[in-house]
């Protein structure tokens, strides 16, 4: 096991700083799709073994939906995804086409395609900020989309990472959409190379 | 963030537990592998593009179930948890195995897993899929070892739990629609 070095509280504190921009912005975003207030919480950032990735919620056979996409830019790269644990996602849905969403495994493409462009839109504003903080244009990936057990999700997306390292700094920031309780959460992995990245860019040491 | 840990060490990758004594259900975790003995019973959950080996002697009833997440361990920056990788996670389990009395000769595998999650990127030509890298790979390193692969359930889309009786040496598969299925 090799442990990534632990950064400095300085550097863990501007990382919750950006973290909670670009989580503000992205809801930001949602929120004006939906025109809906929505509550946010602030963001945690966490250096966690990827073995406990796999045992957040309700451990790694939970149900629960995931929109996937990757941003990358020179010396940067990070995974990011919007996860809703079962059922929220129908849930978000429904209150973003006013259409009624049949459960538990969502088929219809009209769903399908409207959670990923909530991905799509909540995501691209969120790694926005980052391009903001250095100075170069992201570039992400189209969203992808996963409905299965947690682990089964996790385990393809954080394949590459776990090639270099069998830790991740984790950024995480729970949402919530008033009078709904529609829960969803949106996730922001850098890999360790992008974390130097941040630093350079934006001069904490 | 909700935090809860897992059963098992996260760092200990490789282990060896006799369980003649309870016949405890053994968690299986992310690139570890664990080698038991009868009446043991072992559960991997959730394989992704991940791949579950099961390699079982079916008389001295001694078997053992891997987790192991990327095709090979060569040129690789971090290798140190052989556990992870197909090459080395079955060079590690077979000799753990030889250990505690299999013979070579009678083992036997079964292989589960290696599912691609997200569709969208099936359909582009090209890339590279982790999932059906992974079981290439297993096929492939078994092959090398002349261990017949006498079951399987790989690729698709669907997510995985791996249960197995070393007992009986039978393997039951869950996804997330499926009650379980037998191998």
């Amino acid at each position: 096991m090799s442990p990534i070095k632990r950064p400095s509280h300085l550097r863990i504190d501007a990382l919750k700083e950006l973290g909670n921009i670009g989580s503000a912005h992205a809801i930001t975003g949602l929120a004006e799709l939906l025109k809906r207030r929505i509550d946010i919480s602030i963001t945690n950032v966490d250096i966690i073994p990827l073995q406990i990735i796999y045992t957040l919620f309700n451990g790694p056979e939970s149900m629960i939906s995931v929109v996937y996409l990757e941003g990358y830019s020179e010396n940067f790269r990070g995974m990011m995804f919007l996860l809703f644990p079962h059922p929220e996602a129908e849930k978000m849905v429904e209150m973003a086409t006013g259409r009624h969403v049949e459960g538990p495994n969502i088929t219809d493409e009209y769903a399908l395609s409207t959670l990923k462009e909530i991905g799509n839109i909540m995501c691209g504003c969120y790694l926005n900020t980052y391009s903001t903080f250095l100075g170069k244009k992201i570039m992400h990936s189209v969203p992808q989309i996963s409905y299965d057990m947690l682990g089964a999700v996790m385990d393809s997306i954080l394949v590459d990472l776990s090639l270099d390292s069998d830790y991740a700094i984790v950024l995480e920031t729970a949402f919530t959409l008033s009078q709904s309780e529609c829960k969803g959460f949106l996730f922001f992995i850098p890999t360790s190379d992008s974390i130097d990245t941040i630093f350079e860019a934006i001069k904490v040491d | 963030m909700q935090k809860e840990r897992g059963a098992g060490p996260v760092s200990g990758f490789t282990a060896m537990i006799d369980t003649r004594e309870t016949g405890a259900l053994i968690k299986v975790g992310m690139a570890q592998f664990i080698v038991a003995i009868a009446p043991a019973r072992m559960i991997t959950f959730a394989l992704g593009s991940c791949v579950g080996i099961v390699l079982y002697d079916p008389v001295s009833k001694i078997g053992g179930l891997a987790h192991v997440m990327h095709p090979s361990s060569e040129r690789v920056r971090n290798n140190v948890n052989r556990a992870k990788f197909v090459d080395t996670a079955v060079e590690l389990m077979l000799s753990r195995m030889a250990k505690r009395g299999a013979l070579r000769s009678r083992i036997k595998a079964k292989i589960f897993g290696g599912a691609n999650m997200f569709q969208s990127i099936s359909a582009s030509p090209g890339v590279i899929q982790i999932g059906e890298e992974n079981v290439k790979a297993t096929r492939e390193e078994l092959a090398r070892r002349n261990i017949p692969i006498v079951a399987e359930s790989t690729g698709g889309t669907k997510g995985r739990t791996v249960f197995f009786d070393v007992t009986s040496g039978r393997v039951t598969v869950k996804d997330a629609q499926n009650k379980g299925e037998k191998f």
